[in-house]
């Protein structure tokens, strides 16, 4: 079964740059506009999870702590949140990618994740 | 032989190959913040040298302001998460000129490792031709639009002129006041008139510049032309001089020659302006035996030594890519090989540049 992954950022060009890189390389997504709408959608058909730090409702952080653990986790951030990437690090983010991001990166990190689609 | 005598003795064959090859072979620390090794070709291949490549930080000040953070993030990347990738980016060489470079990286034992090609010439020649190309779009556009404003300028004159004249009949009822300020305004349509005429014929000159054969030219108005043409260049950064000393006509390509001294005193505004400081460039000309002498002087940050040998050569510049092809002077000297002259510059740091141009009078009609 293709591995689906889910999208959480408020902004719609971001998802749709992650959507087209993620399903040209062969992944299934499903987009999310905040942590809320990704806590609605996350259930057992979902491999992992990108997701970006700062939103309305629900941010980033706040998802990633009521995320069970073994659900592999990429942030999106922008340059210099160091202190950002140390907290979601420490509440078990897998890494994290610089927005803008190259598209061949991205697909690589996700492949390293997860494996194949 | 044993096995590990063996073993050494292909080690050392593959060293050999990837000490030799173009690629030049990489490792950088896994916190990127310092080359590991490099190959020896590096010095000779990219004008790095050898003991540079190895201090810490050496990424941080060779990459561009512009692509410092992205190309760092991409190695961090490779890394992290162990992908294969390939990125293109500049180095600043110890000269102050910039190298492109294709580089191919891997994650290998926790460091990045790869190798680093130069491309500066593949990068230059598409920007070149795309430059070109864009001037010669903009050289046809011009001339069509020297055309085109020639025709209604001549009927704007005409009817100036007229109304010259309508006005001396009219006026004489009106107040003195009136009949002052309608002359004045005249005046300064009929100034306007000629500045606009005067440019739109500098623009025909180096339209119509690309004759066959050599053609008598007055050097003076070629200079004069090529001052006018670039105005948006050095209007708002220096004063321009003129001493302009009386030489008998020149037997040359004029649109050759202008484009010339187009191109110094660009270069002349160009080296001012860097210099954050308003200055002069002062254009003159001589007789000096049986030659011409036209001599573009400014007052920028002059010459840096290093870079004083190669002005000459083709593609060699310190400008952004896009915004100097390194041709100009490259060019400027092959020009002046076709007349028989030459072209050569004496700079002084901080004081500024002259570039010193010589074209023989011998075979001149008199």
């Amino acid at each position: 079964m293709v591995k689906r992954i889910l999208v959480v950022d408020d902004s719609l060009t971001v998802r749709h740059q992650v959507a087209v890189a993620l399903r040209a390389a062969g992944f299934e997504v499903v987009e999310a506009i905040d942590g809320r709408d990704a806590q609605d959608k996350l259930d057992a058909s979902i491999a992992m999870v990108i997701c970006d730090v700062n939103m309305p409702r629900m941010n980033g952080l706040e998802l990633l702590e009521t995320i069970a653990r073994p659900m592999p986790v990429l942030m999106l951030t922008t340059e210099g949140q160091t202190t950002l990437i140390a907290r979601a690090k420490a509440a078990g983010a897998k890494g994290w990618i610089v927005k803008p991001f190259r598209a061949e990166l991205l697909v690589a990190a996700v492949g390293k994740l997860v494996g194949a689609p | 032989m044993s096995t590990i005598e063996a073993l050494e003795k292909q080690l050392a064959a593959y060293r050999l190959l990837d000490e030799t090859s173009d690629a030049i072979p990489f490792r950088l620390a896994p916190d990127l913040s310092r080359l590991l090794y490099v190959g020896p070709q590096a010095e000779r291949l990219l004008g790095i040298a050898q003991a540079h490549w190895l201090v810490p930080g050496f990424l941080d000040a060779r990459l561009s302001d512009e692509q410092r953070a992205a190309t760092l993030e991409q190695f961090r990347i490779v890394i992290e998460f162990g992908a294969s990738h390939e990125a293109e980016f500049r180095l600043l060489r110890d000269d102050g000129s910039w190298a492109w470079i294709r580089c191919t990286m891997r994650a290998f034992d926790g460091m990045v490792a790869g190798h680093l090609l130069d491309i500066t010439l593949r990068q230059r020649l598409t920007a070149d031709h795309a430059q070109l190309q864009r001037l010669e779009a903009v050289g046809r556009l011009a001339s069509g639009i020297a055309h085109e404003i020639n025709t209604p300028l001549q009927f704007i004159g005409h009817s100036l002129e007229f109304l010259g004249e309508a006005l001396q009949e009219l006026l004489p009822g009106a107040s003195a006041e009136l009949r002052a300020d309608s002359e004045e305004a005249l005046a300064r349509c009929n100034e306007g008139i000629e500045r606009v005429t005067a440019l739109v014929r500098s623009m025909r000159t180096f339209v119509h510049a690309g004759a066959p054969q050599k053609t008598p030219a007055d050097l003076a108005d070629l200079l004069r032309s090529a001052i006018a043409i670039s105005a948006s260049e050095h209007r708002a950064v220096a004063s321009i001089v003129t001493e302009l000393a009386a030489i008998p006509k020149v037997r040359c390509f004029p649109g050759e020659l202008g484009q010339v001294f187009l191109n110094l005193i660009v270069n002349a505004a160009q080296a001012i302006a860097e210099t954050k400081r308003r200055g002069t460039i002062t254009v003159s000309t001589r007789v000096d035996g049986d030659a011409a002498v036209i001599a573009i002087a400014d007052t920028g940050g002059g010459i840096p030594e290093h870079a004083r040998a190669r002005v000459f050569e083709p593609f060699f510049t310190t400008k952004e890519i896009g915004r100097g092809t390194g041709q100009g002077l490259a060019i400027a000297r092959a020009v002046l090989d076709r007349h028989a002259g030459s072209i050569d510059f004496t700079t002084e740091l901080g004081r500024g540049t002259t570039f010193t141009v010589r074209l023989p009078l011998t075979s001149l009609p008199a």
